[in-house]
């Protein structure tokens, strides 16, 4: 594996869909420690200055420039660093498509230079996950000893002083889940088998990632929570960042599908993008009329995919040019989650917003149509 | 003899700290404050017991209360601590700073449309963390930004890379050993911030001249060390500029007018306010807390914040709060601070004791950062504006108080009753309640209100409570309602705060209430709290015209609720228990009669097909689903044969019998005259009687029995009559006026008939 990502743009290297953040952006991590002479916690590949750089972009002195990672409130990442650096373990929560699995790579990377020690949460994750299983061929041919241990990412991440992710942790049952509590307060992880026990080395720490809107899947115990500082990743926060994205991120899709649609119209998607952002902060942009949100996120990636969709419907069914009915269906299928409540949510909104909005005319009605 | 100035930032506590040492320093034999000489009177008052700080002095002008100036001191502010060591000590202490008498006058003379200086413009809340500062008089478009002169030292820090503007001062006090030199070094730094800037013009010019003046007077009496305390702005240039000749002639010629000071409790939320003087405050609780715990403030400002927390039972273990320090003091180093900062600390606490959520963060916004302090003023203090302008209009409306309990009544046509009603309404929204309404109008009439007056002693405090809000009633009035329309998300107390200042007479705030009233019922999810919102609505938007109110405004606001409740009440109908159903139709008939009262054509047609939706839909409550049908009954939207028709579904065999009596109850609840003309109706009830066996007919008996029972006794008979009439096989519904005129005195009656064609307005025809 680490072989391929070290090599020089080969056959097998465009072949992979998506590289790790250590190996895409290694020039950048190695020109910051280059430059980088401030103190490093114990085990750490970066300062925390200069992981604060990585994250959110910069020149460096020497003249090189830092792409950002994240586009957004500084004072998030400043947090985040900060937490790490305290020992503590940190939990980046938010809506989906809040950047929050990105964060939390890219956090890996450049504090211990390795994003790969993962551990899925879901609702299968068990024990053996968090902590360690058996090779029980070894077992039963030798009995329990440390060779018949089957290592877990949170165990070597604690052997080598590493950052070990857990993404959804939410989604963990929450027996699994209280695993983490000893971990997280004694650093240690007992292995009575052997009677012995695993100390975790500095520059140990858990970044782990959860979804604030499943309420009630698994939700974290009080004793989890307080262990964890907690930093909530908002939605974009102006109108235009989200557009950026959202365009952004449709010209991508666009081409990896090979949709033979134009590109589609900025105005088009502002209106999309608009509408999501309404619904989602329950106001309309120029703040004077309050409206229901309804039961979905409504994120930056529910938007991407409702343009995208649009582009394909206009791409086979249409003329190639995205229009409004080829929105409608998408938009409302992306509001109305819920058959009832949602429905009367996006009627409101195309009676009392929608309506009256000039320009709006051919969007209300496509929309009334396939309500 | 020397004179030192003092450059100070206004409500800082670092700052005030340092001040207090220098002065203890240089022991000067008077002290010279930026702020008006008007106040000298009550300036004494300052070293009273029982005059705790937060307070405000106010200048007013007793013609005009509505020209006045505040100037609020909280502990923390270096004036007041400043004076308070200079009268502690019997040093003298003088204000210096422009009369209000010439401040206040000059304003009647140069802008005779000035807006009136309304105290409080802004009021700090969870959600606004950065309230912008308003300015004496200033437009709209300038109150949000601050200018450099306001706050220079807060421009110096956030120059240096401070966000929080007190943390730069206390690290520049850490360095520094002889505060003295500190100042020395502010005035400095102003000196250099002016040199950019274009000398002061106006006012401001004469501010100045007229504080240089003052020193110079002080010097003439022979005091030796002079301690002048002044904006930082202002300290370069009070002594060693200009000369006394110039001042003098810039002074000259100003038109002065009468003005009396008192002093007025004032509240931490309001320091953020600011009128004439003094910088704004966003978060008076944490200067509070920097001035009264000098050393480790992050450690007391987390422990102070778990303890917040506790007391509204959040979880804020002892562990979090150590984890909550130590990721402060990180952060700050991050950031190359020196220690952590408000900022800083929110965001830990945010993040440690909360779990990142930020609802917590709002109570630490109103507790501590804001802090609910409520300053008050010992009983000699002065009489304040607002009691006077009071006196005034009891004296212009000739309504005089007296403790002795009697009865008044109004009539609104009338513009003196009028007014007297606008007072009594508006004294009430204050809190001051001398009159009590007994009615407003009765069932028939819009124009008469009756009244029990009765002053009482106690009522002299709540004008003085009361005086925060603003210097006249009318403008202190509109205040508190505003504030009270922010306050609240609840529909029904809004529309009840809209009603009570329409009947104050406050255009202003009911512009504001409209517009929080359309923003609650978007919000709104209780249809029933919509259609409950509507009857105030409906009868300000008809009978407006009695107070002039402008219907215009309002109607767009009742189609938008309109149009949300025809979206929601299908929904909103399904699934209710008896009581619910009995709850939903009294909304129901109430949001009926306001459409009924306003007589427009839009959203009526809507109205009656969501009524209709109902009607019709089988899993609706019987009671909501009759009461429906009964509506569109009298709208003469269903005529007797497709009631009839509904009548049969909802009274079937199929039916439980209690649904079906649930349904009559609905539908004969109201006027029993429409309800006799029905023929089908009465015969589907009487077929399903009928068909009823003995064991339900006595199950349901009690139901009907209670369904018929709100009918007068004529009525009732009746409709006995109708029924039995049914049973004998009679069709015919006109039949009921064919028979009497059988028994018509023909020549008596056609006495009456060219009077009543006169009164009708018909043509008689001829026989």
């Amino acid at each position: 594996m680490s072989a391929l990502g070290n090599g020089h743009g080969g056959g097998a290297l465009t072949a992979i869909l998506r590289r790790h953040a250590e190996e895409q952006y290694a020039e950048e991590l190695a020109e910051l420690a280059k430059v980088d002479d401030r103190q490093r916690p114990p085990n750490w590949r970066l300062s925390p200055w200069a992981v604060r750089t990585y994250l959110l972009g910069g020149t460096l002195a020497s003249g090189f420039a830092v792409s950002p990672k994240y586009i957004g409130n500084a004072r998030l990442i400043e947090i985040a660093v900060a937490t790490l650096a305290t020992d503590r373990a940190l939990l980046l929560y938010g809506i989906p498509g809040t950047a929050k699995s990105w964060v939390s790579e890219h956090l890996a990377a450049a504090v211990a230079g390795d994003s790969t020690l993962l551990i899925q949460g879901t609702a299968g994750t068990d024990e053996t996950a968090i902590r360690y299983g058996w090779n029980y061929a070894r077992l039963l041919a030798d009995g329990p000893s440390v060779a018949a241990l089957v290592v877990s990412p949170m165990l070597r991440a604690m052997e080598t002083g590493s950052i070990v992710r857990i993404e959804e942790l939410t989604r963990i049952s929450a027996e699994v889940q209280d695993t983490l509590i000893t971990i997280l307060s004694e650093k240690t992880l007992p292995v009575p088998e052997l009677n012995s026990e695993v100390q975790a080395r500095k520059g140990f720490n858990v970044i782990a990632t959860a979804n604030n809107r499943d309420k009630g899947v698994n939700e974290l115990s009080s004793a989890l929570t307080r262990r964890f500082n907690t930093v909530v990743l908002p939605t974009p926060a102006t109108i235009e960042e989200e557009i950026n994205i959202v365009e952004r991120r449709v010209a991508q899709l666009g081409r990896a599908l090979e949709l033979p649609a134009e590109k589609p119209a900025l105005a088009e998607i502002r209106r999309v993008v608009t509408i999501f952002r309404e619904l989602r902060e329950g106001v309309t942009a120029d703040g004077r009329t309050k409206l229901k949100s309804p039961s979905g996120t409504l994120s930056a990636a529910e938007a991407i995919s409702v343009v995208t969709g649009g582009l394909a419907s206009a791409a086979y069914f249409g003329d190639g040019t995205l229009r409004t009915p080829d929105l409608a269906a998408g938009i409302t299928g992306a509001i109305v989650k819920d058959p009832v409540q949602d429905r009367v949510v996006w009627l409101e909104y195309l009676q009392t917003v929608a309506k009256e909005r000039n320009g709006w005319k051919d969007l209300y009605r496509s929309c009334q149509e396939v309500l | 003899m020397s004179v030192n100035v003092f450059g100070i930032r206004r409500h800082g506590p670092g700052c005030a700290r340092s001040l207090l040492a220098a002065l203890a320093a240089l022991e000067p034999d008077i002290l010279l404050v930026e702020g008006p000489p008007d106040a000298a009177e009550v300036l004494s008052l300052i070293v009273h017991e029982e005059l705790r700080p937060p307070v405000a002095l106010l200048v007013y002008a007793p013609d005009a209360p509505r020209r006045a100036a505040f100037y609020p001191f909280a502990t923390f502010s270096p004036e007041w601590q400043a004076l308070r060591f200079a009268l502690g000590r019997g040093i003298p202490a003088r204000f210096i700073d422009l009369p209000q008498a010439l401040r206040l006058g000059a304003e009647d003379a140069e802008d005779e449309e000035l807006p009136p200086v309304a105290p409080i413009e802004e009021l700090p809340g969870a959600d606004n963390a950065a309230p912008p500062m308003v300015e004496e008089g200033a437009t709209p478009e300038t109150t949000t930004t601050v200018r450099i002169e306001d706050d220079p030292i807060g421009a110096l820090a956030e120059a240096a890379g401070y966000a929080d503007h007190e943390l730069w001062w206390e690290y520049q006090i850490e360095r520094r050993l002889d505060a003295t030199d500190l100042f020395a070094g502010i005035a400095e730094a102003m000196a250099a911030l002016r040199a950019d800037s274009p000398p002061p013009t106006g006012e401001e010019a004469r501010r100045e001249a007229h504080m240089r003046l003052a020193i110079r007077a002080a010097q003439r009496e022979g005091f030796a060390r002079i301690a002048v305390v002044c904006g930082a702005w202002h300290a370069p240039v009070l002594v060693g500029h200009s000369t006394a000749k110039a001042d003098a002639a810039l002074l000259a010629g100003q038109k002065k007018i009468k003005v009396a000071a008192t002093w007025v409790p004032w509240t931490n939320s309001r320091l953020a306010y600011r009128s004439g003087y003094g910088a704004g405050v966003s978060s008076p609780g944490w200067y509070a807390h920097l001035w009264d715990v000098p050393e480790r403030h992050a450690v007391g400002w987390i422990a102070r914040a778990a303890m917040a927390l506790r007391a509204e039972d959040l979880d804020a273990p002892s562990s979090n709060v150590i984890e909550a320090v130590r990721l402060a003091e990180t952060l700050a180093s991050l950031r190359d601070l020196p220690l952590p900062g408000l900022g800083e600390l929110r965001e830990a606490i945010q993040t440690t004791l909360c779990g990142g959520d930020p609802a917590p963060m709002a109570l630490i916004r109103d507790r501590l950062e804001i802090g609910e302090a409520l300053g008050a003023v010992p009983a000699e203090t002065p009489a304040v504006p607002l009691q006077r302008d009071l006196d005034a209009t009891q004296r212009r409306l000739r309504l005089r108080p007296s403790a002795e309990i009697k009865p008044l009544a109004l009539d609104l046509r009338q513009e003196g009753d009028r007014a007297r009603s606008q007072l009594l309404h508006r004294l009430n929204i204050l809190g001051i309640p001398w009159g009590k309404l007994e009615s407003l109008g009765g069932a028939r009439s819009t124009f008469n209100e009756s009244w029990r007056l009765g002053w009482r002693p106690e009522l002299t405090i709540a004008i003085i409570e009361a005086s925060v809000w603003g210097t006249t009633i009318a403008v202190a009035t509109a205040a508190k309602v505003r504030h009270e329309g922010e306050a609240t998300n609840e529909l029904a107390r809004l529309t009840a705060l809209l009603d009570a200042a329409i009947l104050a007479a406050l255009p202003e705030a009911v512009e504001g209430l409209l517009a929080r009233v359309r923003s609650a019922a978007a919000l709104a999810a209780d249809v029933r709290g919509l259609m409950d919102a509507l009857p105030p609505l409906a009868r300000v938007a008809r009978y407006g015209d009695v107070r002039e109110t402008k219907a215009d405004e309002l109607l767009p606001i009742i189609d938008g609720l309109l149009a949300r409740i025809v979206i929601g009440l299908p929904g909103a109908c399904g699934s209710l228990d008896d009581a619910a159903a009995t709850r939903m139709i009294e909304s129901i008939d109430r949001a009926q009669e306001s459409i009924a009262l306003l007589d427009r054509d839009e959203g009526r047609a809507e109205w009656r097909g969501a009524l209709h939706t109902i009607a019709t839909r089988e899993a609706i409550h019987g009671l909501v689903r009759g009461r429906a049908a009964r509506i569109l009954l009298d709208e003469r939207i269903l005529d007797e044969a497709a009631l009839g028709n509904l009548a049969r579904l909802a009274l079937a065999a199929a039916i439980p019998p209690s649904d079906a009596a649930a349904w009559i109850a609905g539908v004969v609840r109201g006027n029993g005259l429409v309800l006799l003309q029905q023929g089908a109706l009465w015969l589907a009830l009487d077929g399903w009687l009928r068909d009823l066996d003995p064991d339900r007919f006595i199950a349901v008996l009690p139901l009907l029995r209670r369904a018929f029972a709100d009918f007068a006794a004529p009525e009732r008979r009746a409709m006995g009559d109708r029924v039995k009439r049914l049973a004998a096989g009679e069709r015919v519904a006109a039949a009921t006026l064919t028979d009497d005129l059988a028994g018509l005195d023909r020549s008596r009656a056609d006495r009456v008939l060219p009077i009543l064609a006169q009164l009708l307005g018909v043509e008689l025809p001829r026989a």
